[in-house]
């Protein structure tokens, strides 16, 4: 595939539309999905709401026509960033007007002219491409708010913000500095922690020295220890 | 190219012309036509007969778009007063009229397809 190649799912119940369609687009080196009627089309994109770049979606069709199919992709939010170009026999204003008040990027009124295909498509493309750009954005500001919770928790892993960190951008150098301190942070932690331990051993040492001294400083001891001399010399050990 | 007002020649250049002149591509278009058009002819007369304009609306809609799609303009016009008329709610439609046109154009195609120029 090209770099502007597309993912894209034609709707149409019209077998020759469908298989024409199909073929133009597969020519410009697209790949193409097709569904008979609404409910097929649904079913797909249930599957993977991602899976296509842009939707040509057929008006009347059996079981759940193009209108209904339109309203319910903009509907969910899995959905409705993609854009649906209706591609359709009914030619009237009310209907061009229905489909783009309900969320069509586009109408094309078919039979459809190859070239206005091509370009409707490049047109809705480039604005999906844009779109993905924004979406991908947040979601990665939305990994590093995540990073910062995690670090006020305890939680932080500096894989966290491993794919935010190759942006060249400002959220990257942002995801950088974050983790550098982050991990300045973390580095700190653990020699306090550290030094407590070896704080708590020689308090530990002084404490056991002390009491060390308590016991043979005593005169229990000192009686003991001299009785224990007067044994060893009776005995005539030295 | 036939140009005989049952099929219209510009519209068939065109098509072949988007299709880089694959000529066996646009004969199993017109071969997916001719065999879905009786079914949607049978449908446009059920309807009428069940007075179900939604049915008989969506058969002449279709017929309407792909006959447009492969240059059959004088049938597709017929489609677009029949489905005109299905969607105002009038079954006072003339589906044999469409058949007959379908008929000739059926012949028309077999000409052409089946002709030396297109053959070569």
């Amino acid at each position: 595939m090209t770099a502007n190649a597309a993912r894209i799912l034609v709707v149409d119940d019209g077998a020759v539309n469908r298989k024409l369609l199909e073929r133009l687009l597969i020519q410009e080196g697209h790949s193409v999905a097709t569904a008979v009627d609404g409910v097929d089309a649904l079913a797909l994109l249930a599957q993977d709401p991602d899976a296509f770049d842009v939707i040509l979606l057929d008006i009347l069709m059996p079981v759940l026509d193009g209108y209904a199919v339109l309203t319910k992709l903009k509907e969910d939010e899995a959905t409705q960033h993609v854009p649906v170009i209706m591609i359709s026999a009914v030619e009237d204003v009310a209907s061009v007007a229905r489909c783009i008040q309900a969320g069509a990027t586009d109408y094309l009124v078919k039979p459809f002219n190859p070239l206005l295909l091509q370009a409707r498509l490049s047109s809705s493309l480039s604005e999906k491409r844009l779109r993905d750009v924004e979406r991908e954005y947040l979601r990665q500001v939305d990994v590093l708010t995540d990073a910062a919770v995690s670090l006020e928790e305890g939680s932080f892993s500096p894989s966290q913000l491993d794919v935010v960190k190759t942006r060249d951008d400002a959220l990257g150098q942002l995801a950088r500095v974050f983790d550098a301190m982050a991990r300045e942070v973390e580095a700190r932690e653990r020699r306090l922690v550290q030094e407590v331990r070896d704080l708590q051993f020689e308090v530990d040492q002084a404490k056991t020295a002390s009491k060390v001294a308590e016991i043979t400083g005593s005169d229990y001891f000192q009686d003991l220890r001299e009785k224990a001399a007067e044994m060893r010399g009776l005995m005539g050990i030295d | 190219m036939s140009d005989d007002g049952v099929l219209d020649g510009k519209t068939i250049d065109a098509l072949l012309d988007s299709l880089g002149g694959d000529k066996e591509f646009f004969a199993e278009l017109v071969e997916i036509f001719l065999t879905d058009a009786p079914d949607l002819f049978a449908a446009m007369h059920q309807g009428i007969q069940a007075a179900d304009s939604e049915a008989v609306h969506r058969a002449a809609h279709t017929l309407k778009s792909t006959a447009a799609s492969l240059g059959a303009l004088n049938l597709s016009e017929t489609a677009r007063t029949m489905e005109l008329l299905s969607r105002d709610g009038d079954l006072c439609i003339d589906v044999e009229a469409a058949e007959e046109q379908f008929d000739a154009a059926k012949d028309a195609f077999g000409t052409l397809i089946g002709g030396e120029e297109f053959t070569k």
